[in-house]
């Protein structure tokens, strides 16, 4: 179970350590665009979960990218005389990943705010890009302003989500470009507000989805770049300039199938600030308790779930007739073999079709399944434990089987299982946050949300941090006592 | 009250029990006695059921028990047949007095206060009186013999099975175990008690029965001490 809080932690916690950390760092020296011409190539970084169109494996040859960054790369590249090379960063990490000096140049759909050109250099724009509207086919919104008070689906920490923030809507947050329009098509929310590329290749042309004609609002993608890089940032942008004026950009974009009347436009101020610069006051903390509890409940009533079903399991496994056995031990490897992640992904976008079940209960149904069969485990391993002398005995004074299980065995499998399940427990509280998959905020989730917002994951990491030691540790104690108080052999009892 | 009729048992092939036919009559105390491994524990497992025998018949308190499986005459020989472990297995998880009225409550179903007020007396003729709330884990090796004697006597038994009851004692605790079988013995139950502690076998047994080699080789009377 720890290898499963350690992906968990990779995911989500150790961007923000590394975040946190690079904030401290003193930035990396400058690397001017002699550099990069005698070194002969131009480090672009990007994220090829990003996927079609901006920059993915070629289906045909896996070892070969394409996309129309590829190509506006390569053509930049040409331009400087040098080779264009990508190097591939989780998209959250990109921006500290540039400072740090991992490459010259962010290349990845970056969008221009105030609050990255505060923080990077940025080029001029080579994509305009517009906010669209997914809605279903027979609902009646039209605009964003009609949508007051309802659910709209976004993806974190994109400029479509600031701008929602703003509004006076409720907001449910993805993590995959595919899910928003998931939750829209079975009806837990009622539109979708995305970038038009995102919204024409997932969206518009699902069944039973259309898109509004109008943008919501248009920014632009650029490429960002270390301050200190001057030289580098003007080659750049004139190289820029050189493929608008011979047509090179617009024809990348046109076998892309991406230029439309939008790329006409003049250059666009920069979009509305990811983050308004916020310090972590009060509000946040509220939200985090907010956050906590949520953890808190998801948590308690999963074990609720998972502890009598696991118990069930382990004894259908050891007591019951040929089939209940393998019916048992089918779910404990099933359960226990498959990611909850993936469960997850069943429980709640899998079965939408035919069951519609709200973000908490397919997370509390999903994180109370598969920790049932741990548990099956725990409770199977106490069990074995006994001594078979228990059960003679029991069996010589007339106990019938399941008396025995019941009054003689049961009890003291709970005694040896205690430690191991309140183990569990405390995993499970922290694997909760991976339900954020299917959009429920719970702590970490709002973590990151507040990084995002504070422009830094230093307090809020350790806020975060603070509030899963508080829930865990006190639980850890009352086990500790509640073994103590249990054992039923005061010699060990201490121990 | 228990007769044996060419019992035959086997593990893996080779004979444990080859053929034992015995009987013993009602109130009648029969000490077990001959080499470690002979068969003697198997055999006393094979009367209260927790063997299975392979051929041959039990008779033991009006019931049959025969090669076949057979639930419900299991439960019923359990009522009637206590046994005594070697190595006690109390539940360790319950009290002395619970340790005691588990059976009588749910196998018996009495009721708790009528199991509780027998189970007491049955903690004082033991020597164990005011101790029903220790644990398992608070007496000595001695003290939970006498425990075991006391619950396998609470469902009011008429056949005792005693699997050498001293034997994991250390030596200073073996008189108390042998003081209160010599009391069990005065209420007049038949009990058949393998052991190799021959104080325990001079003071109890009105007969002795030697085994070897998966048979009884030898029976005699002795002369019970009063």
């Amino acid at each position: 179970m720890s290898e499963r809080w350690l992906g968990a932690l990779a995911r989500l916690a150790l961007p923000a350590l590394l975040a946190a950390c690079l904030t401290l760092a003193a930035p990396a020296s400058a690397r001017s665009l002699a550099e990069v011409k005698s070194a002969g190539t131009l480090t672009w970084g990007g994220d090829l979960q990003g996927g079609e169109p901006y920059v993915f494996e070629n289906p045909k040859n896996h070892a070969e990218l394409i996309g129309f960054e590829v190509e506006i790369a390569d053509a930049l590249a040409k331009r400087l005389g040098v080779v264009a090379k990508f190097s591939q960063h989780d998209w959250s990490t990109l921006v500290p990943s540039l400072e740090r000096g991992d490459f010259d140049v962010i290349l990845s759909g970056l969008e221009d705010t105030p609050d990255r050109r505060a923080r990077i250099a940025v080029s001029s724009p080579y994509f305009v890009y517009g906010l669209t509207i997914t809605i279903r086919n027979n609902s009646g919104y039209r605009s964003i302003e009609a949508l007051k008070g309802q659910k709209v689906g976004t993806l974190n920490q994109t400029v479509a989500h600031s701008l929602l923030k703003k509004m006076p809507l409720e907001v449910a947050l993805y993590e995959g470009q595919q899910e928003p329009y998931a939750d829209l098509v079975a009806g837990r929310t009622e539109a979708v507000l995305l970038d038009h590329i995102i919204a024409q290749r997932y969206g518009c042309n699902v069944k039973g989805l259309t898109c509004l004609p109008d943008d919501v609002m248009r920014g632009t993608y650029v490429m960002g770049l270390r301050k200190s890089d001057e030289t580098l940032l003007v080659a750049l942008n004139d190289a820029l300039t050189d493929m608008q004026g011979d047509g090179t950009l617009r024809s990348i974009l046109e076998r892309w199938k991406l230029w439309d009347s939008r790329q006409a436009a003049p250059a666009l101020a920069p979009a509305l600030a990811l983050a308004e610069d916020r310090q972590f006051d009060l509000g946040q903390l509220t939200m985090f308790l907010k956050g906590a509890g949520i953890t808190l409940a998801l948590s308690v009533l999963a074990f609720t779930l998972a502890s009598p079903l696991g118990m069930a399991l382990a004894l259908m496994r050891l007591y019951s007739g040929k089939i209940g056995k393998f019916l048992a031990g089918a779910y404990i490897e099933l359960f226990r073999g498959t990611p909850v992640l993936l469960q997850l992904y069943v429980l709640y976008y899998g079965l939408a079709p035919l069951v519609k079940l709200d973000a908490f209960v397919a997370a509390v149904l999903g994180l109370g399944l598969n920790y049932a069969a741990y548990e099956a485990e725990v409770h199977r391993g106490a069990l074995l434990s006994i001594s078979r002398g228990q059960s003679e005995a029991a069996a010589a004074l007339g106990l019938s089987r399941s008396q025995t299980i019941r009054f003689v065995l049961f009890p003291q499998a709970l005694r040896t299982a205690l430690p191991a399940v309140t183990n569990d427990f405390v995993a499970l509280l922290k694997d909760s946050s991976l339900v954020s998959v299917i959009t429920v905020v719970e702590l970490t989730k709002r973590m990151t949300i507040a990084a995002v917002e504070v422009r830094s994951w230093l307090v809020p990491g350790l806020a975060c941090a603070a509030l899963y030691f508080s829930m865990s540790y006190p639980l850890a104690a009352f086990a500790r006592r509640l073994e103590r108080r249990l054992h039923h052999d005061p010699a060990q009892a201490g121990r | 009250m228990i007769q044996l009729r060419q019992v035959v048992k086997a593990f893996d092939g080779a004979n444990v029990l080859a053929g034992v036919s015995a009987t013993l009559d009602r109130g009648k105390i029969a000490c077990l006695i001959g080499p470690s491994g002979c068969g003697k524990t198997t055999l006393l497992r094979c009367i209260n059921g927790l063997e299975q025998i392979d051929s041959g018949a039990i008779h033991v308190a009006g019931c049959d028990i025969s090669a076949k499986e057979d639930r419900p005459t299991l439960r019923r020989v359990r009522q009637e047949v206590g046994f005594v472990f070697q190595e006690f297995h109390l539940f360790p998880h319950l009290t002395v007095l619970e340790n005691i009225t588990l059976a009588p409550v749910r196998v018996r179903l009495l009721p708790q206060a009528a199991a509780d007020k027998r189970g007491r007396e049955l903690l004082d003729l033991v020597g164990l009186g005011g101790r029903e709330g220790a644990r398992p884990a608070q007496l000595s090796g001695g003290q939970k013999q006498r425990v075991a004697i006391a619950r396998a006597l609470a469902i009011d038994v008429k056949v005792l099975l005693l699997d050498e009851p001293t034997s994991a004692l250390d030596p200073e605790m073996r008189e108390e175990v042998r003081e209160v079988l010599r009391d069990v013995a005065r209420q007049g139950l038949t009990m058949l008690c393998v052991t190799h502690d021959m104080p325990l076998v001079t003071s109890l047994a009105d007969e002795i029965w030697v085994f070897d080699a998966g048979n009884i080789v030898e029976r005699r009377l002795a002369k019970a001490v009063p």
